[in-house]
């Protein structure tokens, strides 16, 4: 009993573990969105948190300030990537790697793991070597390929799509875990095994490596990394009481040079190792004041060094009071910010959850009973199922003017494609709908519906030298979102998203994520001979 | 129990909850390529089920490993050595440096000294050329837009990985060989340094406005030179970046998933 007692106090987690579990909790405060497997999608998503954290995953309170960046230079065509650059030098400048130390959610997933006790591999010139990969990783996954992609209107995020581990176990696993996300398996394949395999790898590497994705792959620590020096956050060294003994540097798990370099996630675990307390905490003297050092009255005879020890031991009873209230004051706003997070994601904002769209008959979601009129084929109740009568939908048409009505389209069977301009699955489909959308055109009106987005002109879009101008050519309709039925009626968040609406309006299949050719054809067949 | 014989048995169970890591995360991938090579749309409950099925045991021990390893980690504690010094060579030249005197110590020394650095020269330039030689090849094809074409993306994207990860690797391969070198060269140096410096030193003077490790007051100034510039750049992109509508962006990015950007296809 003693030596578990004595173990816990040994074990009792550490200011920056508490820092980190807090981070995790505050930028993942939408907890309810794990209970109802979808996304927050209120207006404070806009805001980037600093770490590594999906936007996609059902907890996310903000955006990934990498996977912003990658989205903004694949639409750097159309609006410069000012506001996601500003924000990660706003972050480098203030914080630079402290970041990954101390706030990062999937820094602290790769810690707890290394927590396992298994043999660990150590640091050496290889790994310091290996460091450097990340910079090939930030250069070429989130900088060139969005770019070359953005020259021809198509969205690659190159570093979310085929590396991230953390969109793959925040963002995929979080959402497939839930079973109201069932409909998502459907089109789980080779990017997904991938993405999977390249998880479990990082994720078994992590039990060996400390912080392995961090250290050798994370194109978010390159960015900050190159902040570290002059970030008003972190860890310093005085070169004066410096001994160059390289105590920090071999007690550092990280492949740094020197105490502060870009590799240095600013831990501050090597202040207690310095012998000579040549480490220390950036602006540590303008908010936790030292203690005045009782060195040097030795020296003094009796009552003078009584006195000198008086004035001392005063002081210090200040600045330990001082320091009381700084850390407590500290406290009580961390506790509130954090309680108000919470409140506000799962309690205030956000009521409204829209259920996504089941392959099931439920008529859970029925919104108003279909009238017959008087023929022969009794409508299914109207809703957002697969087997229910679909609401009357207005969009309004892009290009050629006008508005589509799905009701008004009953006698021809109606595709409802619903997509966006900086959607990789969804540019990639849309070219062979517009191919079925010609070989189907007497029975088949195909609608590709781009979601609500403000300020898009999206006619202009598809006009423009790299869009794709025959879209216009009135083959295929492409209909604007402005009633947002996407998201509040049918309750889609995923995208793309594909809904079949036979000729007598009933809706025969609903799809999330890309179609191939075939399989449009086919659930267009189905619906035909429904 | 000695403290040999709890090392020991740290150990030996350390290796075996490894090997039943590595074995379960090979067991994981295995049974998720097995779905896929089922066929399209071969992710369905029933299928993942039927895989788990086949795995639990190992996954189920292995879990169970790792709850008693931490239990054992209460009961037989890892003592934590003391963290040894090791002094960096490079850091101890430059100090023993102020005490050299050349024309008092051992010439043949200082010649060896001297041939150390240039080799260290040499050695800089070859990695130079070696690093600038990967990153022109990597440059010149995924610069050329022909690289990426619209049709078949991914495979485009794959290509361009092949080009660029095997040039970062060279790189990455040369840079190891340099550090080893430039380790050992330092090293050398350091015996003939000291060497050269028993033949003949000057008395080590450490004069605080001499001593060119202490920040100096233009340096201080420079970085917050620097810093009040990235401030005024970063809060300039931000209200720019509010009033272009790329907020807004960020907002519809992220409130819509893009199935294939986390990895569900």
């Amino acid at each position: 009993m003693k030596k578990l007692i004595n173990w816990f106090k040994n074990h009792l987690p550490t200011k920056r573990k508490l820092i980190q579990v807090y981070a995790a909790l505050l930028f993942n405060a939408n907890l309810k969105g794990f209970k109802t497997g979808q996304i927050y999608t209120g207006p404070l998503k806009n805001i980037c948190t600093p770490g590594l954290n999906c936007y996609s995953c059902p907890g996310a309170s903000g955006a990934c300030p990498l996977g912003a960046l990658q989205n903004s230079l694949s639409a750097s065509g159309k609006t410069a990537p000012y506001y996601v650059f500003g924000i990660i030098m706003l972050y480098g400048l203030l914080f630079g790697r402290w970041i990954c130390g101390f706030l990062c959610p999937f820094g602290l997933i790769q810690e707890l793991l290394h927590k396992i006790p298994t043999p660990k591999i150590k640091k050496g010139r290889v790994s310091r070597a290996f460091s450097f990969l990340k910079y090939v990783i930030l250069v070429f996954f989130v900088f060139i390929v969005p770019l070359a992609y953005a020259t021809r209107n198509f969205p690659l995020p190159g570093f979310c799509k085929y590396i991230c581990p953390a969109g793959t176990l925040e963002g995929a696993m979080g959402l497939l875990s839930n079973s109201v996300n069932e409909g998502y398996l459907r089109m789980l394949g080779p990017l997904f095994t991938w993405k999977f395999l390249l998880m479990v790898s990082f994720l078994v590497a992590c039990v060996f490596i400390f912080r392995f994705f961090c250290r050798f792959l994370c194109p978010l620590g390159a960015l900050y990394g190159l902040f570290n020096k002059i970030s008003l956050v972190g860890v310093k060294v005085d070169r004066k009481s410096c001994t160059d003994c390289g105590i920090c540097v071999n007690k550092c798990k990280m492949d740094i040079k020197h105490v502060g370099d870009a590799e240095c996630i600013n831990c501050g675990e090597c202040i207690s190792s310095c012998p000579t307390r040549a480490i220390s905490w950036k602006g540590s003297k303008f908010m936790l004041n030292t203690f005045v050092s009782s060195v040097g009255c030795d020296t003094l005879d009796g009552e003078t060094k009584a006195e000198k020890q008086i004035i001392i031991d005063e002081k210090n009873k200040k600045i330990s009071r001082r320091n009381a209230i700084i850390k407590t004051v500290v406290g009580i706003l961390m506790v509130a910010l954090l309680a108000s997070a919470l409140v506000y994601y799962n309690f205030i904002d956000g009521k409204k959850d829209p259920s996504p769209p089941t392959t099931n008959n439920g008529s859970n979601d029925t919104i108003e009973s279909g009238d017959g009129e008087g023929e022969d084929f009794e409508k299914p109740p109207v809703g957002i199922n697969v087997g229910n009568t679909c609401p009357d939908i207005t969009l309004p048409l892009v290009g050629q003017g006008g508005s589509f009505s799905v009701q008004a389209n009953e006698g021809k069977v109606t595709v409802l494609n619903f997509w966006y301009t900086t959607c990789t699955p969804c540019l990639a489909e849309l070219p062979h709908f517009y191919d079925v959308a010609a070989e189907y055109s007497d029975e088949v009106t195909l609608v590709a519906t781009h979601i609500y987005w403000p300020g898009l002109d999206i006619s202009k879009w598809i006009e423009s030298s790299s869009g794709h101008p025959e879209w216009n050519d009135g083959t295929m309709l492409i209909a604007y979102d402005d009633g947002k039925y996407c998201q509040d009626l049918f309750g889609f968040l995923a995208f793309p998203t594909t809904v079949v609406i036979d000729e007598h309006g009933v809706i025969t299949d609903s799809f999330v994520g890309g179609l191939t050719r075939d399989e449009l054809v086919a659930a267009i067949e189905k619906a035909l001979n429904n | 129990m000695s403290e040999k014989t709890k090392k020991n048995i740290r150990l030996i169970y350390g290796i075996a909850l490894s090997v039943l890591l590595i074995v379960t995360g090979i067991l994981l991938m295995i049974s998720c390529v097995s779905i896929y090579k089922l066929g399209a749309r071969s992710f369905t409950v029933e299928n993942i089920s039927a895989e788990f099925d086949k795995i639990c045991i190992p996954v189920y021990i292995t879990l169970a490993a790792v709850v008693i390893g931490i239990v054992m980690q209460i009961l037989i504690p890892e003592k934590k050595g003391k963290i040894k010094a090791n002094a960096d060579s490079k850091a101890a030249i430059s100090r023993l440096e102020k005490r050299l005197d050349t024309s008092l110590c051992d010439k043949t020394a200082l010649s060896l000294i001297s041939k150390e650095k240039t080799l260290r020269v040499i050695l800089k330039i070859a990695l130079a050329v070696v690093c600038i030689a990967a990153a022109t090849t990597a440059l010149v094809y995924v610069l050329n837009p022909a690289s990426f074409m619209l049709e078949n993306y991914n495979e485009c994207v794959i290509a361009a990985c092949l080009w660029v990860l095997p040039c970062s690797f060279i790189s990455i391969g040369f840079f190891i060989a340099y550090l080893y070198a430039e380790r050992a060269s330092y090293t050398r140096q350091l015996e003939h340094l000291k060497v050269a410096i028993a033949s003949g030193a000057k008395k080590a003077t450490v004069n605080a406005s001499e001593d060119n490790r202490s920040e100096k007051k233009w340096q201080v100034g420079l970085v917050w030179g620097i810093r009040a510039a990235i401030l005024i750049v970063a809060v300039f992109f931000i209200i720019e970046g509010i009033s272009n509508g790329g907020m807004s962006d960020v907002l519809i990015k992220a409130i819509n998933i893009c199935t294939e950007c986390i990895g569900l296809g």
